[in-house]
């Protein structure tokens, strides 16, 4: 692993905005805090505020339940980086947990009925289908997820 | 998060104000699930001033109207947001729940 997650990797990312964050749910909303003042300072459309916040919450949802069992809980590092490109705001969010891709996942199956529809499950098909960039890659040791939204078509 | 009933004349309506996220949604739940369990009749969420919802918060969403359904009670969403509409679309929930 490298000493930090989240170091430079060619990506975009490099002298960015971060954030270093525990590994609690109780970090979520310092996480969302931090995105809406990023958002509010470039002036990002609602729209792309709204589809960044719900995938990074998604996704930090997984990392944070998922991707460290309990002993390995103290050598947990998660770290959350935003970028603005051209035309694109975009996260990144690395952790040295569990290796876990969730765009591999498929979609679950929409139910016809309340009665058949399965509890839980919407987190992964929701971010697909509202990111522009949903990617991922497991690099010295640790998950790399990357969510953009592109600032001209969000609506 | 705020949540508020009344009772109108044969329905009770359930305010909900705020985000509908991970750190809310158990709150939000237990508070429906309290309404559900003491309050006869019909249910009407009043959706108009969510304007943020999540997986955790369609998850509270769908444990209580399965609730609702087991007792053959009526459960309907008034005034979603555009951005929840989008995600009731996306996840189907816009079809399986009566959304008025």
């Amino acid at each position: 692993m490298a000493d930090e997650v989240g170091a430079d990797s060619g990506d975009g990312f490099a002298g960015g905005d971060s954030l270093a964050l525990a590994p609690e749910l109780n970090e979520l909303p310092r996480a969302a805090g931090w995105l809406e003042a990023l958002a509010n300072r470039d002036g990002l459309p609602e729209a792309v505020l709204f589809k960044l916040q719900l995938g990074l919450e998604e996704a930090l949802v997984n990392v944070l339940s998922y991707a460290f069992p309990a002993e390995g809980k103290a050598r947990a590092q998660i770290r959350l980086d935003y970028a603005r490109a051209t035309g694109l705001a975009r996260l990144r969010i690395t952790d040295n947990g569990v290796p876990f891709d969730p765009t591999c996942k498929p979609d679950v199956v929409n139910a016809a009925s309340i009665e058949e529809a399965e509890v839980g499950g919407h987190g992964i098909q929701l971010m697909r289908h509202l990111l522009d960039e949903f990617s991922y890659c497991h690099v010295d040791g640790n998950n790399r997820l990357i969510l953009g939204t592109r600032l001209d078509t969000a609506g | 998060m705020q949540i508020d009933s009344e009772q109108q004349d044969d329905h009770t309506v359930v305010r909900v104000k705020g985000r509908l996220d991970t750190v809310h949604a158990k709150t939000f739940e237990a508070s429906l699930c309290d309404t559900i369990r003491d309050v006869p009749g019909a249910i009407v969420i009043d959706m108009s001033q969510v304007d943020y919802i999540a997986s955790s918060g369609l998850r509270s969403l769908l444990i209580a109207g399965k609730q609702m359904k087991a007792a053959q009670r009526d459960l309907s969403l008034s005034g979603l947001q555009p951005h929840v509409r989008e995600v009731f679309d996306i996840s189907g929930f816009a079809t399986i729940f009566r959304i008025v």
